[in-house]
């Protein structure tokens, strides 16, 4: 068994990086999602006014 | 496992009813009971919204996403108050902002007005409301708490069934916003009575949790009541990788199930089935996951909940695969009755896997971060299934995604640590 002083001293870095990578995944999905749905709107209507949330994602998206 | 089945079922008939905790379970299984109808009352108002003020559907969704989020974020600082003033006084200052939250819903004449009544107010309503109670009952029952979640967790599913059921009638015979005073006056009615037999702690009563002897008293009730303890506890418990691979795993399996309790329907119509066929598999699914609701944190307490979780979220993932390859509306009724099955279960371990890692402690807030997660995990699966019919024109892809956050859930279970060994045993020099 562990005691608390032992906890103390640990980090919880497996628990925190699998947190981040579902946090990473989950922000990529949106991203990629929202940024083909913008570009279909686009491709659509050439005078589409995107937002700033379309254009963010566009921008970020490697794919789009 | 077949010695631990028969444990569990030799060891019902040893349940002392006559224990006050049950008096406990019961208030909190009412709280819970008025606590959900909040959220689901919601779906009721849009079309009687829509008739009288013409604010369009998307503009009333948004209170819903609002109600949603502030629920999400404030339900760490429930989780605080509770360790901090107790679980009643918690719930007490929820059932005034619910009372509020109901007259200034039924009486707005802005859309402004409905986001602040609906999404602010009843966003902080129920996390106060819901997050105590959980963490309360644990306090009381050293064993037996499976039973005593099982119970209260079986209410998510039962009470608002019925609420919106009732509510249903009385709007159609009195009109929305009568309904929702009226529903407000009776529920806190309801509550203010169920609150006078609730107790935060057993030493309030001068009782010992349900199944702890006598020579723990002393320890019992000092670890229920300070509060310098129960924060220095906490500080030790955000150390541990079980405090954020619960978080992460809560959030998943929200995602996952998310995705397909709003998506579903849609996909089944766009599939050619009716409506009313659909919203039948919807039905089908939250009848047979009431029953596992209900056993899942049994069962997880007599054998190894970190088993039964992996296989609620491998089952949950796995299942929904084959609606994304089927047009047949009795293949989505079988499939929806096997998906329901590890659904009901997925999320019903988390008190368990907090008593089993942490020991018999007070786990409000932990509690709380862990509902944060949840919460996130719903807004977000709800949002994919619209996002993919915007770009791909079905449905087909969300559950894939559905399918990928569970299985992940399944795998991140994998890592954490056993259960079989509470994770601090001494917390003296917490004190």
């Amino acid at each position: 068994m562990t005691n608390s002083s032992n906890l103390n001293s640990k980090s919880p870095i497996k628990g925190l990086i699998l947190f981040l990578l579902s946090f990473i995944f989950s922000i990529t999905i949106l991203i990629y999602f929202f940024a083909w749905d913008s570009a279909n709107k686009i491709n659509q209507n050439k005078d589409y006014q995107v937002s700033w949330l379309e254009e963010g994602s566009m921008f970020i998206c490697p794919l789009h | 496992m077949s010695s631990s089945l028969s444990r569990i079922r030799n060891s019902i008939s040893d349940i002392d009813f006559r224990h006050y905790g049950w008096i406990i379970v019961a208030v909190g299984a009412i709280a819970q009971m008025i606590g959900s109808a909040i959220r689901m009352a919601f779906g009721i108002i849009i079309d009687p919204l829509v008739e009288e003020f013409s604010w369009d559907p998307k503009s009333i969704g948004i209170a819903y996403a609002i109600m949603s989020i502030v629920t999400a974020f404030s339900s760490p600082i429930a989780g605080y108050a509770s360790t901090i003033i107790g679980a009643r006084k918690t719930m007490y200052i929820g059932l005034l902002l619910f009372l509020i939250g109901m007259i200034w819903t039924a009486l707005a004449s802005s859309i402004i007005e409905f986001y602040i009544s609906y999404g602010i107010i009843f966003g902080f309503a129920q996390s106060m409301f819901l997050v105590p109670v959980i963490p309360a009952v644990a306090v009381w029952f050293k064993t037996r708490l499976g039973l005593a979640t099982g119970l209260i967790i079986g209410m998510w599913s039962l009470g608002p069934a019925l609420v919106i059921q009732i509510m249903g009638i009385a709007l159609d015979a009195v009109g929305w916003q009568t309904t929702f005073i009226a529903s407000g006056i009776i529920g806190t009615l309801i509550m203010i009575i169920a609150l006078q037999f609730f107790r935060n702690t057993p030493s309030d009563i001068n009782l010992l949790p349900y199944g702890a002897e006598e020579v723990n008293q002393t320890n019992d009730s000092k670890n229920s009541k300070s509060n310098t303890f129960s924060i220095n506890l906490q500080n030790v418990i955000y150390k541990t990788n079980a405090f954020w691979s619960l978080m992460n795993i809560h959030f998943l399996g929200c995602v996952g199930h998310a995705v397909i309790l709003i998506g579903l329907v849609p996909l089944m119509t766009s599939k050619g089935i009716s409506y009313t066929d659909s919203v039948f598999c919807l039905t089908l699914i939250m009848i047979v996951s009431m029953t596992t609701r209900f056993i899942t944190p049994i069962l997880g307490d007599g054998i190894n909940p970190k088993i039964i979780m992996f296989l609620a979220f491998l089952g949950q993932g796995l299942l929904v695969i084959p609606w994304a390859f089927t047009d047949s509306k009795w293949m989505f009724y079988l499939v929806g009755i096997l998906w329901s099955i590890p659904y009901g279960g997925e999320g019903t371990l988390f008190p368990i896997m907090n008593r089993k890692y942490y020991g018999f402690f007070p786990m409000d807030t932990t509690y709380g971060w862990q509902i944060l997660a949840a919460s996130l995990g719903m807004a977000l699966g709800g949002f994919i299934p619209g996002l993919v019919f915007d770009v791909t024109g079905g449905y087909e892809l969300a559950i894939w995604i559905s399918a990928f956050f569970s299985c992940f859930g399944a795998v991140v279970i994998l890592t954490l640590d056993t259960t079989k060994e509470v994770l601090s045993p001494s917390f003296d020099n917490l004190q």
